[in-house]
């Protein structure tokens, strides 16, 4: 057909009109940081120029761009976990080993100290503006090593596998980082105040 | 052993099933544990909040209040695609 590799010889100027807000707003919800996602987005553009010749046109321009957007998210991603001095990783998994930041959840018998909340109906919750506000923030506050499993089996869609292979981590690792986060997230939309300003 | 698990334990197993599916026994026991427990109904129902969420927020970016590219960083990376631009194989009418 080729009537996608004709949109490609377009000016990549053009890339940046029709699909930068776009691009800039998927790095930004992975990364949480402006000028990271700004960087990431100029070094995805800079890169499709280079390989504009390798565009064959199977997918569309903008399915072609996340993907190379996508490999930046996950380098930075790695990179960010890996920058942590090594120490610092052995010492935080260490302690995300041995419970230490969910005990206080329990007390001895393994009841609920502070009961979890009813947030709704989860259709009705993902409607609210307000829930963005606070999901967005809280994924920002995460640790460098717990946002990087997150975001990448969440929201960049990585299966579990694929992302113990890329932050290269072992199963049992992943297994409590994610759970962590997990614990982590749902604690900050509670203090925040989530439950208590949902709307019917 | 105790055919009941606690909340700690529920709430570590529910995470879990996220990740791989538990075996038909656990399943039940967690089940159990559920019918009985609206603390571990609410937090089950968070875990699954969370995963609908994030995935949500990925492909309805649009619909969403999330900050567009501000314009002083589109200029300047339109002044960087520009100069990188080859402009001799550039397109032709």
């Amino acid at each position: 057909m080729g009537n996608h590799r004709s949109h490609i010889l377009e000016e990549p100027e053009r890339w940046l009109d029709l699909y930068g807000d776009e691009l800039y707003r998927y790095a930004l919800i992975q990364v949480h940081d402006a000028s990271q996602a700004e960087d990431m987005l100029q070094e995805t553009l800079l890169a499709a120029l280079q390989a504009r010749d390798r565009y064959t046109g199977k997918a569309t321009v903008k399915t072609w761009l996340t993907s190379i957007l996508k490999h930046k998210i996950i380098d930075h991603l790695r990179k960010q976990m890996r920058e942590s001095p090594r120490d610092d990783i052995d010492e935080r998994l260490d302690k995300a080993m041995n419970n230490e930041a969910t005990d206080n959840l329990f007390d001895a018998r393994g009841h609920w100290i502070i009961t979890p909340q009813d947030w709704g109906d989860p259709e009705k919750c993902l409607q609210q503006a307000h829930f963005w506000d606070i999901m967005c923030r809280c994924m920002a506050r995460l640790n460098a090593l717990q946002s990087a499993v997150f975001t990448l089996r969440e929201i960049t869609g990585l299966s579990n596998e694929e992302t113990c292979k890329e932050l290269a981590i072992t199963t049992t690792n992943y297994w409590v980082l994610m759970h962590r986060a997990r614990m982590s997230l749902r604690q900050c939309l509670e203090t925040d105040g989530f439950d208590e300003d949902r709307i019917g | 052993m105790n055919w009941m698990f606690s909340c700690k334990q529920v709430s570590v197993l529910v995470s879990a099933a996220l990740e791989q599916k538990p075996s038909w026994t656990e399943r039940l026991r967690i089940s159990l544990h559920l019918l009985f427990c609206k603390a571990c109904r609410n937090f089950a129902r968070q875990m699954t909040i969370l995963r609908t969420a994030a995935r949500y927020l990925a492909d309805h970016m649009g619909d969403l209040d999330i900050p567009t590219l501000p314009s002083e960083a589109r200029d300047r990376i339109r002044k960087v695609l520009h100069r990188c631009e080859p402009h001799d194989n550039g397109p032709k009418s």
